[in-house]
């Protein structure tokens, strides 16, 4: 009888609960005992019965069948087997486990080694609930360590020694090792006098083997003994796997379809472990046979031992301590195959191979929008969506249906609502099909126009390298996009390639849409910036078109309006700028046009900043203007638009370009919204690839030859340089130049001479912008910013420069020379590298190759920083892949521990942040609020705004979305920058400043005391506020907080890292400098004080302040005498007696020096130290030679102190002040020295500050530095990341590194564990302490998968009442289990 | 200040004492400096130099309007109707609207004024751009009553 299904609700595995395989169940699962080491018959080469191939197992032959279960080879599941061990064997797997358990438990009574008190406490400890990984580890190791110390069972009184391993796979118990046994261990060899007077061999044996071994099968016996309780004891969990179960007795055979024979031309060729188990039973069945008849003890152990390594080989081939068969491969074991980025964790589990995706070259196309990817139509053939039939789109699937495989918008497949019945469209008769569409079936189309898809460039190393795009289907080979989407996938079209998805349900599609569509992703999470926007040609076109004089008449201002779109934009042509004598429009004008095309667009861009390349206008040229607004730049680079209009400037690559908040792009996308920036960005496309394209933009020889003053110039200035090197290297030679701090007389010769070398570089660089047309091609690209640089012109036109390897000049590789051309230790600039031609006058052979080692290094460079770089990131994601905001706006990761209350302290998005961290960038938003709303109506008094500002800062709205602090930054800059702005002007012009409202002031009262018009009129333009400019600049505040601010589910742990882990930042943090502690001194002022504290806090050796150390022998005493020098210790301005000396030496401990051994002679300045005993000459030698280094005065682990002037204020003290830079350890030591302001001391090395000051300082510290570096490279991350980073590697209380055994720390989940690194490890470690995984981060539900709970769009769900769940029955089946 | 029509927000005579003191940077535009003598203006603008070519110790007329209609407008410079605000931004290729100002000049240019720095109480700079070719106008604000940040306005040179 059938029985009914009860249900069918999803299931979902929601934990994993780890343990070992006993005897019992390998036996249950299992078909038969393999016995025979066969595998085919000789006769008919079929798998021989019995044998690991034996055909239950399963079949991997196609024409065979499971004899089993009688399916074939792609149904059947497959069966096991298994193997009796007629002797047990360590399992590899468990061996240290075995060896740290056997070092708790007495090896006589099997009990663990523990008091009873101390056994009761840590029983107590382990039972307590929901005792963390870390700690339950610790506690293992607590007792072990407990356990090894005893000598006596506290139970049977036996005697213990210390259990250790000798060799691969052999323990031994060295039971009489602590000294107080040594009379047991006479007593236990007394008991083998009798043997040794039999059989004199023995006495060897007696006097070198006081060791016991413990062979598997005495640990089998001491662990079956251990009791229940003993087991929690030693961190296991009895009901999950007791000790035993860590040897082998019986082997489960795996069936074949995971070990598949390949047939070879008759031959066959069997997996390496298939021929493993074969070994294990030819070996078992030789012992058993020797245990039979009666063989040799040592035959029988070898075979054993041969058991025992052939077993661990089948698990892992990879033994420590057995080295690999030369000549042949190794083999692959169980580990072998989860282990590395191939393998089953990393290679199958977290990363599977997909359908319905595609990839192709890629190919540029400025037609296309931003968002659009143009799919070959052969692509679009066979990936497919499937398409569920409605009443509204019945029509267009018929259609679809008919055309079927071959024919575009076609489909391949229906699916019947009703019966779940799928046909392949590519035969039958479709029009059949068509018409029998009915709604509710299911067709898989051909992907059309505006289906959505995710395209991705790999190495995807954050998240806006897979971002989705609209298609566009269209005819050749290859994708296009838009080469504005170039950036964040790090795409060029040098024939890269790129992956496309098609995601299968409307759910996918939403989440793609809303989540990754590049529209929503024109700026990165990094720091806010924007990374799609206009690159190389683009920007090239953009600058030419908007130079200063650049003019059109109507035809071509109108046919260049038209460029901008596909005829589907209305477009409201703006009056020309110049009337008469003829209409000209400007370059400028096209892209007020292209920002607002026409009235109803609402863009109304106001910004104003920097141009790429900016000239300030020279102050002296303006004289009256007090100083002349940066408008006035006389290369026009200063942007200033106003209401979508330019004022000024040129659009480069800081303005149209990725990096810059203040771009244009940027602009509209934080006032206008992502589809508006995108649009433009769009016309920008066609506009400047259509202009280019018209206007001819090339590079040719004329553009790198140099005309006759530029040659003559550079000339003259090599000439000059090479004299001046030349001069440096005479009076270095005669040891005349200053040395720099920290530099001997060559270093200080190699940094002078380069800096003489760079310097004539960027001389040239400059003399080369100055000389070469304004229409040389590579000179527009280099102003602009589209590609290459001046230094690139220069090196193209004049002259190459120095050509650097490994930070220094080109070393010698010959002997005291870089090459045979040049005098021995030459050290003139062309011997050692520089290229003083350009690549148009081409290089002389020696340059040639200095060249193309420097060249050489930078490629090798990039090969080795992928690599490291990848790693990097790897190891960053695994540590933060699971930190997510929550509803309550804290960070948490997926076992729900706090990693920070609040997101960044604030709760903002970095991406959404266009200030430099803040929400809104005030002054930009208060230009765009006075441009945009009407300026005519009244102009407010200065205490009339202040009071409006209160009251629309205490409106609900602002007070219940926006924290204090944020309101008070408003409030801040309304007062500081508009109100008493106002009120300047005013009091300048002889009116009332108006700050507070008086009393007596009604409605006629002049507030202006009677200025006049003009006054009036000058106060209006420079300052008028209306109250409708102060109400939309609050709006923009308001609303651009309330839409900063970090959604719950955010993965910001994710984003974090891919964030800190881009190549440039991750190079940059390597070089984190030596540890340096800085400290405020108490005077701070005085050169001589800070010296005294550094010869505090230096180390001086003995050696530096004696003058004398002398040997004394005499018949009754030998001395040492040490003469100290006064003068020194003066002028170093130490603070030492001869009694500091004296407790210095004694301090020492290596000395062994007794203080009764050392006389002072104060007078005299003399220490005696005096020898005596059975060696007094070596020893007398011995301290000779070490007493010089004996540290007198200072710290020891400090290298240097460095007194150092500051450059500027900070929180320590203003600029000029001294401080101290102490290279080197010892932190608290430096705190407490006399002169040293401690609360203002800091180290930057993260340990130690975590010793000192505590976690939270450790933290700081690791913020402070990353945030340090950063800056120093010129690189900006938002701080939200580094604070996380920060926090994640503290929030457990110690600081724990972004390595795998920080990770291990951090997490509880095995599988993310195994996923990482050392995969078998934690696996063995799970099942042998009977872990239990909960499957709730990002990796362990990859694995499983689930959809990751918790994190991003999975975290919403709906609360309902569980429902009522009868008593699940009994399965049969269960029972068999 | 303005002597005929009440559009005409500021107007004077000025000298040209430079061209391109920073360097020519571009082809065909060039930056004059001048001043005038009537109210002790500072000037600098950016020109045309194909148009309309000046040299050094050159004297020409300028004239700032608000619109190139001869003759004053309903409420005078400031006020605007409601009608003229409409148009204010519009431009006819045949040639019609508002206009008359410009056949008494040489050169016109249309643009807006967007920007105005006072150094100190009494010398105050209005900055105008003209499609991105930019006039200063620095001297006393008491010459610069009419001029209304934000507002359009033409240039209007003669020699």
């Amino acid at each position: 009888m059938k029985e009914p299904v009860a249900h069918r609700a999803p299931k979902v595995i929601k934990k994993i609960q780890f343990s070992l395989l006993n005897n019992q169940d390998t036996v249950k699962i299992s078909e038969f005992e393999v016995t025979h080491r066969d595998l085919y018959t000789p006769v008919d080469r079929q798998p021989v019965k019995n044998g690991v191939l034996d055909r239950r197992l399963g079949t991997t032959e196609k024409n065979a069948f499971c004899e089993t279960c009688g399916l074939n080879s792609v149904d059947c599941v497959g069966h096991y087997a298994y193997i009796k061990l007629c002797v047990p064997v360590f399992h590899i797997g468990y061996f240290k486990h075995t060896i740290s358990i056997l070092q708790c438990i007495c090896k006589t009574c099997a009990r663990v080694l523990l008091e009873e008190p101390d056994r009761r406490a840590y029983l107590k400890r382990f039972r307590r609930p929901n005792l963390e990984n870390i700690q339950r580890q610790a506690l293992i190791k607590a007792v072990n360590t407990l356990a090894r110390k005893a000598v006596y069972c506290p139970y049977c009184a036996a005697t213990n020694g210390a259990v250790k391993k000798a060799g691969a796979l052999k323990i031994i118990h060295d039971k009489f090792r602590a000294k107080k046994t040594a009379d047991e261990m006479e007593q236990w060899k007394k008991t083998f006098t009798n043997a040794v007077e039999t059989q004199k061999d023995l006495a060897v044996y007696l006097n070198r083997a006081v060791y016991e071994e413990l062979n598997p099968l005495k640990v089998l016996d001491l662990f079956k003994r251990i009791s229940d309780e003993d087991c929690e004891l030693l961190g296991l969990k009895p009901e999950s796997g007791r000790p035993e179960e860590y040897l082998w007795q019986y082997i489960s055979v795996p069936p074949v379809c995971i070990r598949p024979s390949v047939a070879q031309d008759g031959a066959s060729n069997e997996d390496d472990l298939t021929v493993k188990l074969t070994e294990i039973v030819f070996t078992n069945a030789l012992i058993k046979q020797g245990l039979a008849k009666g063989a040799p003890t040592a035959q029988f152990m070898e075979q054993w031992d041969f058991m025992q390594l052939s077993v661990a080989m089948y698990i892992n081939s990879e033994l420590p301590g057995v080295p690999p068969q030369m000549g042949q491969k190794p083999i692959r074991g169980f580990c072998q195959r989860l282990k590395g980025k191939q393998g089953r964790f990393r290679g199958n589990l977290s990363g599977k191979r997909v359908d319905f995706s595609g990839r192709t070259v890629i190919s540029p196309d400025p037609n296309l929008r931003i968002d659009e990817v143009a799919v070959p139509e052969r692509v679009a053939k066979i990936l497919t969506y499937p398409e569920r039939v409605t009443s509204h789109n019945m029509e267009g699937l018929k259609k679809a249906i008919r055309n079927g495989c071959d024919l575009h918008p076609g489909a391949n497949y229906v699916t019947a609502g009703s019966s779940g019945f799928k046909k392949y469209l590519k035969f039958g008769n479709r029009s059949a099909i068509a018409d029998g569409l009915r709604i509710g079936d299911v067709v898989e189309r051909h992907i059309i126009d505006g289906d959505i898809v995710l395209f991705n460039r790999q190495p995807s190393l954050h998240k806006l390298s897979i971002m989705c795009h609209r298609v566009k289907v269209r005819p050749w080979r290859s994708f296009r996009l838009n080469e504005c989407v170039c950036g964040p996938y790090n795409a060029d079209f040098d024939g890269d390639e790129m992956n496309l998805h098609v995601p299968q349900t409307e759910e996918a599609r939403t989440e793609a849409l809303e989540l990754m569509s590049v529209n929503h992703n024109l700026v990165t999470p990094r720091n806010g910036e924007p990374v799609i926007a206009a690159i190389q040609d683009f920007i090239t076109a953009s600058f030419l078109l908007s130079r200063r004089d650049r003019f059109f008449d109507r035809r071509q201002f109108t046919q260049i309006c038209s460029y901008l779109a596909d005829a589907d934009l209305d477009i409201d042509i703006p009056p020309p700028t110049i009337w008469k004598p003829v209409r000209l429009w400007t370059g400028k004008q096209i892209f007020n046009v292209l920002m607002r095309p026409n009235a109803r667009s609402k863009v109304r861009v106001n910004v104003e900043s920097k141009c790429n390349k900016e000239e300030k206008p020279k102050a002296d040229c303006y004289p009256r203007m007090t100083n002349p607004a940066p408008d006035l730049s006389p290369n026009d680079g200063w942007l200033v638009i106003v209401n979508s209009e330019i004022m000024c400037g040129v659009m480069d690559k800081a303005t149209v370009g990725s990096g810059k908040k203040k771009s244009v792009f940027g602009v509209i996308m934080r006032d206008y919204g992502n589809y508006e920036a995108a649009a433009a960005m769009g016309r920008l496309a066609k506009l400047c690839a259509r202009y280019l394209a018209n206007y001819g933009f090339s590079l040719g020889i004329n553009d790198v030859i140099p005309g006759p003053i530029l040659s003559r110039e550079k000339e003259s200035m090599v000439a000059r340089a090479y004299a001046e090197c030349d001069d440096l290297i005479a009076r270095a030679k005669k040891g005349l130049l200053e040395n720099k701090a920290g530099c001997n007389q060559e270093q200080t010769l190699e940094a002078m001479i380069s800096s003489v070398l760079s310097n004539v570089r960027d001389k040239v660089g400059e003399i080369c912008m100055r000389e070469l047309s304004r229409h040389n091609a590579p000179l527009i690209m280099a102003t602009c910013g589209s590609k290459g640089s001046v230094i690139n012109v220069s090196q193209m036109v004049a002259c190459v420069g120095q050509q650097i390897i490994a930070g220094h000049r080109v070393p010698d590789g010959f002997q005291d020379r870089s090459l045979p051309h040049f005098p021995k230790k030459s050290r003139e600039p062309p011997s050692k590298g520089f290229v003083r031609n350009s690549f148009y006058s081409g290089l002389s052979p020696t340059e040639f190759l200095f060249h193309a080692i420097s060249g050489r290094e930078g490629l090798v460079d990039t090969a080795v920083k992928t690599a490291e770089t990848g790693y990097m990131q790897r190891r960053l994601m695994k540590a933060l892949e699971d930190l997510v905001t929550h509803y309550d706006s804290s960070v948490r990761n997926a076992t729900g521990g706090v990693v920070q209350f609040r997101y960044g302290d604030d709760g903002l998005d970095p991406a959404c942040l266009e200030g430099d961290a803040q929400p809104v960038e005030y002054e930009r938003a208060w230009r765009h609020a006075s441009s945009i709303a009407p300026r005519s109506s009244r102009g407010l008094l200065p205490f009339e705004i202040l009071e409006y500002v209160d009251r629309e800062l205490a409106q609900r709205r602002f007070t219940s979305e926006c924290t204090a602090a944020y309101i008070a930054t408003i409030r801040g800059f309304v007062t500081e920058r508009v109100a008493h702005r106002l009120a300047e002007i005013r009091k300048s012009h002889g009116m009332f400043d108006a700050l507070e409202r008086e009393e007596e002031w009604d409605a006629d009262t002049d507030l202006s005391m009677g200025a006049s018009l003009a006054d009036r009129a000058i106060v209006d333009n420079k300052s008028k506020v209306t109250e409708e400019q102060l109400r939309t600049f609050l709006d923009v505040c308001w609303t651009k907080y309330v839409k900063a601010k970090i959604e719950p589910g955010s993965t910001v742990g994710a984003v974090g890292a891919q964030s800190i882990g881009e190549p440039e930042i991750i190079n940059a943090a390597k070089l984190i400098s030596t540890p340096i502690i800085s400290c405020k001194l108490v005077t701070s002022d005085s050169e001589a004080s800070a010296r005294i504290v550094k010869g505090r806090l230096e180390k001086t050796h003995l050696g530096d302040i004696a003058s004398f150390i002398e040997e004394a022998w005499a018949a009754e005493y030998t001395y040492i005498g040490i003469i100290v020098d006064t003068k020194t210790i003066q002028d170093l301005q130490l603070e030492l007696t001869l009694d500091d000396i004296k407790w210095a030496i004694v301090a020492a401990r290596k000395l062994k020096i007794k203080q009764e051994s050392i006389t002072v002679i104060p007078r005299k300045n003399r220490l005696r130290v005096y020898i005596d005993g059975a060696d007094k000459y070596y020893r007398l030698m011995d301290l000779k030679r070490l007493l010089p280094g004996v540290v007198v005065k200072g710290v020891p682990t400090i290298h240097r102190a460095i007194i150092n002037i500051k450059e500027k204020d900070d929180w320590r003290g203003k600029k000029g002040d001294k401080e101290l830079l102490v290279e080197g350890y010892g932190l608290q030591k430096v705190m407490v020295t006399q002169g040293i302001v401690g609360e203002h001391t800091s180290s930057n090395h993260v340990i130690e500050t975590a010793q000192v000051l505590g976690i939270e300082a450790a933290r700081r510290t690791i913020i402070n530095e990353i945030q340090f570096t950063m800056q120093s490279h010129g690189m900006s991350i938002d701080p939200r990341h580094v604070m996380l980073l920060g926090d994640v590697m503290t929030y457990k209380g110690e600081v724990l590194g972004i390595t795998r055994f920080g990770v291990a720390k951090m997490k509880d989940s095995v599988l993310m564990l195994a996923s990482f690194e050392k995969t078998t490890d934690h696996l063995f470690d799970a099942s042998a302490y009977g872990k239990t995984d909960s499957i709730a981060g990002v990796s362990e539900s990859i694995i499983m998968g689930n959809p990751a709970a918790n994190t991003g769009t999975s975290m919403p769900a709906l609360i309902i009442p569980a429902p009522p769940i009868s008593k699940p029955r009994k399965l049969l089946f269960e029972q068999a289990l | 200040m303005t002597t005929n029509a009440s559009n005409i927000v500021f107007d004077d005579i000025f000298t040209i004492s430079a061209i391109d003191k920073e360097g020519k940077k571009f082809d065909r535009v060039s930056r004059l400096y001048a001043h005038s003598k009537n109210y002790d203006m500072d000037l600098t603008l950016d020109y045309n130099v194909e148009l309309y070519p000046l040299h050094e110790g050159q004297s020409f007329a300028l004239a700032l309007a608000s619109s190139l209609a001869k003759g004053p407008t309903a409420a005078g410079g400031v006020g605007i109707t409601e009608e003229e605000d409409k148009d204010r931004d519009v431009w006819r290729p045949d040639g019609k609207g508002r206009r008359g100002l410009e056949e008494d000049y040489e050169y016109v240019m249309y643009g807006k004024v967007y920007r105005f720095d006072g150094g100190t109480a009494e010398i105050v700079t209005a900055y105008a751009s003209f499609g991105g070719l930019l006039l200063s106008l620095t001297g006393s604000f008491r010459h610069m009553t009419s001029i209304v940040l934000g507002d359009p306005v033409y240039i209007l040179l003669r020699k």
